[in-house]
């Protein structure tokens, strides 16, 4: 160092101690720079764990606000209220307003709506449209409902919609179901801005006889009102359609309505109804930003207190709140959440790139770290030297994998809501702080243990006489955590064991399989190591098949698996790793995609699945059936009762033709084929299939007798007998469980004859139809003149149901099988760039053999093919065994991981291994590995003999 | 059949016909090179290390290229090896041209004739020294016991039996040097020629001896022809004919030239 000038701005210690550090970090970077492939490959695997880590936590952090916010803004209202003293109803309005989570409350009315009562007298009396006094001029009555024309935007985000959503004091919005029975009513088109007359009625029920007459409310009866907007619903799970009774309906109440603007009506209209019994209920609408406060995953708990405030204060009130749906999307959220861990794989091989990368890269500087020792560097100062290069390197990596995750976890989103996703973006300090520190802390134990190794004079001395306890001692350690991973393996299971039924996965079935994911892939880890040290001594092993194969070379390459240096067997490890983690994934992806596929297909439930308006079943059975191509068609019965005090939906099917139309498996039927179960249930007019959860909750067996009651809401009861035990019905679902897939809401079903439903019970109208096709090739066309039909909604819909919550999450975060494909991806990229990396590092170190080779005459050829050869023998085997690994590891792992691949296990998920893509990707990882190295080979046996002879080397 | 057999029946023949192929040998070129030139070419400098060497060499001779550091010996002996290209001149062996062959050729020519032997022994350090002397001949074909027993021959011949399951760092440097002589002369029919390039440069001049001793004895032995490289006068001394490598060029000496002082001082 040159002395400094005296006098200076900067004072001259700190100019000093600056040019040293200068001279510090050239040292540093012309030594980065000078192994720029190794440096590079330590980035890139740095990056691509750190990067894995961080979209992880980006994303489940923006995600909570994000999606929390979007579901709740997508809801019309979260609650309604209703009291018994709609006197007070002001006052408890007055509370709920003030309350901090609540955005909005409502005034709501529900009653009818009348159509063509002006020629009527007042006393006229209603009955159902084919039995009134005039059939041939019937009064139309429909559901009405007063709303704020404030509120109409709230609730119009259901809506599908024809017209204009604002209201005007004498405009109304009209369902469409609704507008073309005006027009055959009116014989004219109802279309926006057309005029109609009606009034606001009340239906009182006339007790002699069942019939009911209306009484009209004193209000401007009859008044001209225009259509605004003619709309439908996307039958989704709102509370409006809850206090309507129609939840999960189709059509729900809200699709045969009229909408009022409340502001239609003065205070003394209002005054009126409420005097006739026209009760008020209100409709509470919360904030976004306070519901997802304390977590996505106490939303419901921040809606139930608010529920208890208000019925605390107001003891007449009740409270009705959104929960399921808002619990169902909270544990959706929550399983694709917990399904990020599937990243692990991917992150744990780029992690060990780091490593390998890392001690590559050490072993190729020993002779720098001796010269360092001998010129008389401390360890320390060495360590130091090795310090600043890994802070610097982990520096540029942190930068990289920071804004990449950025920028990924955007894009990884979609497109659609890139701009929303960063409008919500949180960055997780703590959890990004924590990934670093984890991985980044591994790199450099990794990367201190190596170099500890070389560095220090005592320990070599100690390591010759102690080898053996160090030896030891490994081996304990190992056997030591082997083992508690195993216990901790089997107690995790135990538990998951009693948490998980075999029909829905709980939030705490998720966490215990998260738990149990981890630990497997640790037990796989450590077994990996075993099997590496026995396909190792096999590879020694077999040398009688070398010689077969390759006669004149093979004690060459036989001595070079035997090796303990220089050797491919280091590969081996590595190899099976990835092998065995690559395969175990995409074994779990095509599992999981196979089971997506099975269940579409599943849930579509037949040839074709036909939904209509409501319609009378018989008649457009017959209707579907006179279309070319179709054989059989089949509707669906439905209704609703009680078994005890269960709600209960019921099913009515012809079972023979549900046999021949229906998608079965051989699951279907508890101990039963569908062929057995429907021909019983076609014999026995009151025979019934159950789930076997009911059964066994309610202690029931086959062929025992058992009622049902409140059909439509009376007390009628009728005795069923029990002729078979159902899991799950093609098209309509489980028989245990919510089934929000096809929009099925109600926890049990029940399959039974639709002679009963029909004959009995008096139904007639459905909206559900299944039909057989005689050439599937010819399902396009078919589809096409069906689509023709009125009364047709939708054939084969892409979304049984579209309001399913998963595909509103979805939008936000990548679906399960999209994470495995991702992880793939990675685990691929990295064993590539693994094995040219440490392909190019042992061929390097064995320059000087390859030339002494070449040097006593063998043939360049000769070297090459054996080079070849035994690359191809590690790689070959390694990924056998490693794959084997892998598919085993997929298959024992199926129990436990279930809960993070699919919510409800419609069809068994089983293992499915695509054996051409497993073939490909060995093809492709062989291909693409030995390309890399041929020009490494090349390289090498074109080497520079005399140069690798040299005596200075 | 072992190496002792293999080699008796030939000895016997020799010595049958000894007198009459003596004669023979005497006038029969093995070797020769014309105007041979090497020139390296760097971003820094252009350095022409042989500039027109000529000289034959008949079968038999135990020829040294004697030259200080840096005079091209070594250059020299890898372009009549094959290992190198020249940039000029031409190396003939029995009239053939050495460069006229493809590069399979020149290296099937060099695994069947020439036995190389490292100053710096060069042996594969997970061989053990039995598969060391193995080597040439399991890369020429032969089967592993036919090539294990012809080595066992040979390394025995060199005074390691006892070391034949011995790795490279278990031998000392002498050893090692053996090793590399049998493995230079392990090939089924033995080479005709023997390159060893400074055999004792890196040992101390006891253990140097003792190895010029057996190369020589083995050369002698069975009548190859020997060319080695060295900057000492008194290894010099101990070959038939002498070459001296100067300024790129090649000039034959006498073993009395040796013997001359001024000669040798005008040599520094």
């Amino acid at each position: 160092m040159t002395s400094l000038p005296s006098s200076s701005i900067v004072p001259s210690r700190l100019r000093y101690y600056f040019r040293r550090l200068f001279f510090h970090l050239t040292i540093i970077f012309k030594n980065i720079s000078s192994r720029k492939l190794n440096s590079l490959i330590v980035i890139f695997g740095l990056v691509f764990s750190l990067t894995s880590l961080f979209v992880s936590s980006i994303w489940i952090e923006t995600n909570k606000s994000l999606i929390s916010d979007q579901y709740i803004e997508s809801l019309d209202y979260e609650m309604y209220i209703t009291s018994y003293m709609p006197y007070r109803m002001n006052e408890i309005y007055e509370f709920v307003i003030s309350d901090p989570l609540v955005s909005h409350v409502d005034y709501i009315y529900q009653t009818e709506a009348l159509f063509n009562f002006e020629d009527k007298s007042p006393e006229y009396r209603f009955f159902p449209e084919n039995n009134q006094e005039d059939p041939s001029n019937p009064i139309s009555i429909t559901s009405a409902i007063l709303l704020p024309s404030s509120s109409i935007d709230r609730i119009g985000v259901n809506f599908n919609f024809e017209g204009n959503l604002s209201l005007r004091s004498n405009e109304i919005l009209i369902s469409d179901l609704e507008a073309r029975e005006l027009e055959r009513i009116y014989n004219r088109s109802i279309v926006p801005g057309t005029t109609i007359n009606l009034a606001v009625t009340k239906r009182i029920p006339y007790t002699d006889g069942g019939e009911v007459y209306l009484k009209y409310f004193d209000l401007n009866i009859y008044s001209n009102f225009t259509v605004s907007a003619i709309y439908t619903t996307n039958s989704a799970r709102t509370i409006l359609n809850k206090l309507l009774g129609g939840f999960g309906s189709s059509p729900s109440p809200l699709d045969d309505s009229i909408i009022f603007p409340l502001e239609a009506f003065s205070s003394s209209d209002l005054y009126t109804l409420e005097r006739n019994g026209l009760l008020p209920k209100l409709l509470v609408k919360t904030r976004a930003d306070k519901m997802r406060e304390n977590g996505i995953s106490l939303m419901v708990d921040s809606l139930a207190a608010l529920r208890d405030r208000v019925t605390a204060r107001f003891y007449f009130s009740n409270c009705i709140l959104l929960d399921d749906e808002i619990q169902s999307m909270v544990d959706e959220y929550g399983r694709i959440s917990k399904s990020l861990v599937l990243f692990i794989p991917s992150i744990i091989v780029s992690v060990l790139l780091v490593i390998v990368s890392s001690n590559i890269t050490i072993n190729q500087r020993r002779e720098e770290v001796g010269i360092l020792r001998v010129k008389g560097a401390l360890p320390y100062q060495i360590i130091l030297l090795f310090f600043s290069e890994f802070v610097v390197l982990s520096f540029i990596s942190l930068v990289i994998s920071f804004g990449l995750s950025i920028l990924l976890s955007g894009i990884l989103t979609g497109t659609a809501n890139f701009s929303l996703f960063y409008g919500y973006l949180q960055i997780p300090v703590s959890s990004i702080e924590l990934n670093t520190i984890i991985v980044l802390g591994i790199y450099l134990v990794s990367m201190f243990l190596k170099l500890y190794s070389f560095i220090s004079q005592e320990v070599k001395e100690s390591f010759i006489i102690s080898t053996r306890g160090r030896k030891a001692i490994n081996k304990s350690l190992f056997i030591f955590i082997f083992i508690l991973l195993i216990v901790g393996f089997i107690f995790e299971l135990l538990d998951f064991k009693e948490s998980t039924d075999n029909y829905s996965r709980s939030f705490s079935s998720m966490i215990l399989s998260v738990r149990l994911f981890l630990l497997f892939i640790g037990l796989c880890l450590i077994s990996l190591y075993l099997v590496a040290l026995i396909l190792n001594f096999i590879l020694i092993k077999i040398k009688p098949i070398y010689s077969l194969l390759l006669k004149k070379s093979s004690f060459f390459i036989h001595k070079n698996i035997q090796r303990p240096r220089k050797s491919f067997s280091s590969l081996t490890l590595f190899l099976l790793i990835a092998s065995s983690l690559l395969s175990f994934t995409l074994a779990l992806q095509t599992s999981l995609l196979k089971n997506i596929a099975d269940e579409q297909y599943y849930l579509q439930g037949a040839d074709l699945r036909i939904i209509s308006h409501s319609t009378n079943i018989s008649s457009f059975e017959e209707k579907i059936e006179r279309i070319n191509g179709i054989e059989q068609a089949m509707g669906i019965y439905s209704t609703t009762a009680k078994i005890a005090s269960l709600t209960i939906e019921l099913f009515g099917v012809d079972p023979l033709k549900y046999l021949d139309i229906g998608r079965w498996i051989d699951v279907s039927f508890v101990n039963s084929s569908a062929l057995e179960a429907l021909q019983k249930l076609d014999s026995d007019p009151f025979g019934i299939c159950i789930s076997d959860y009911l059964a066994e909750r309610l202690g029931f067996s086959i062929d025992q007798s058992i009622y049902i009651s409140d059909f439509f809401g009376r007390a009628s009861f009728l005795s069923f007998n029990i002729s078979s035990l159902i899991r799950s019905a093609p098209g309509l679902g489980f028989a245990h469980g919510v089934n929000s897939k096809v929009g099925r809401y109600v926890e049990e079903y029940i399959l039974l004859n639709k002679d009963i439903l029909s004959n009995y019970l008096g139904v007639s109208n459905g909206t559900l139809f299944f039909a057989s096709v005689s050439e599937p090739k010819k399902i396009e066309s078919i589809k096409e003149q069906l689509l023709q039909l009125d009364e047709v909604v939708s054939v084969n819909p892409e979304k049984i149901n579209p309001n399913y919550i998963g595909y509103f999450i979805l939008q936000f975060v990548p679906d399960v099988w999209a994470i495995l494909t991702i992880s793939v991806t990675f685990i691929l990229i990295i064993s590539v760039v693994y094995i040219f990396m440490s392909t190019n590092y042992i061929l390097q170190q064995r320059r000087e053999e390859y030339a002494l080779l070449l040097a006593l005459g063998a043939n360049p050829k000769k070297v090459r093919k054996m080079i070849f050869f035994e690359l191809n023998i590690y790689i070959l085997f390694t990924l056998f065994f490693g794959m084997f690994f892998g598919i085993l590891s997929a298959l024992g792992s199926l129990y436990f991981v279930k809960p993070l691949l699919i919510t409800q296990e419609i069809i068994p998920l089983r293992l499915h291994v695509n054996s051409i893509l497993m073939l490909l990707i060995i093809v492709v990882f062989l291909f693409t590995t030995l390309l890399s190295s041929l020009s490494i080979i090349r390289a090498q046996t074109k080497t520079d003999i005399i140069n690798e002879l040299r005596i200075e080397k | 059949m072992t190496y002792n057999n293999l080699y008796k029946n030939q000895v016997d023949l020799t010595i049958l016909i000894s007198v009459l192929y003596y004669f023979i040998l005497m006038s029969t070129e093995f070797i020769r090179v014309e105007n041979l030139c090497k020139t390296y070419i760097s971003p820094a400098e252009r350095l022409e290390v042989l500039r027109g060497c000529s000289f034959t060499i008949f079968s038999g001779d135990v020829v040294c290229l004697l030259g200080v550091s840096g005079s091209g010996k070594t250059t020299l002996l890898n372009l009549i090896s094959g290992l190198d290209s020249p940039t000029s001149g031409e190396i003939y062996y029995d009239g053939v041209p050495l460069h006229s062959l493809t590069l399979d050729q020149i290296y099937d020519f060099r695994l069947k004739n020439i036995g190389f032997i490292f100053q710096d022994f060069h042996l594969l350090e997970h061989f053990t020294a039995l598969e060391n002397v193995m080597s040439p001949l399991l890369l020429q074909g032969h089967s592993e016991s036919f090539s294990r027993s012809v080595s066992f021959d040979l390394i025995s011949r060199v005074g390691l039996s006892d070391k034949v399951d011995s790795y490279p760092d278990q031998l000392s440097s002498g050893q090692k040097q053996r090793v590399a002589i049998a493995r230079s002369l392990a090939k089924v029919p033995l080479p005709r020629l023997l390159i060893a390039d400074e055999p004792t440069g890196t040992l101390d001049s006891r253990t140097g001896d003792s190895i010029m001793e057996l190369i020589l004895g083995l050369s002698s032995e069975h009548n190859l022809t020997t060319i080695f490289t060295t900057h000492e006068l008194f290894v010099a001394k101990l070959a038939s004919r002498i070459f001296l490598l100067r300024d790129g060029k090649i000039t034959s000496l006498s073993p009395s030239d040796l013997n001359n002082e001024s000669f040798i001082s005008s040599l520094v």
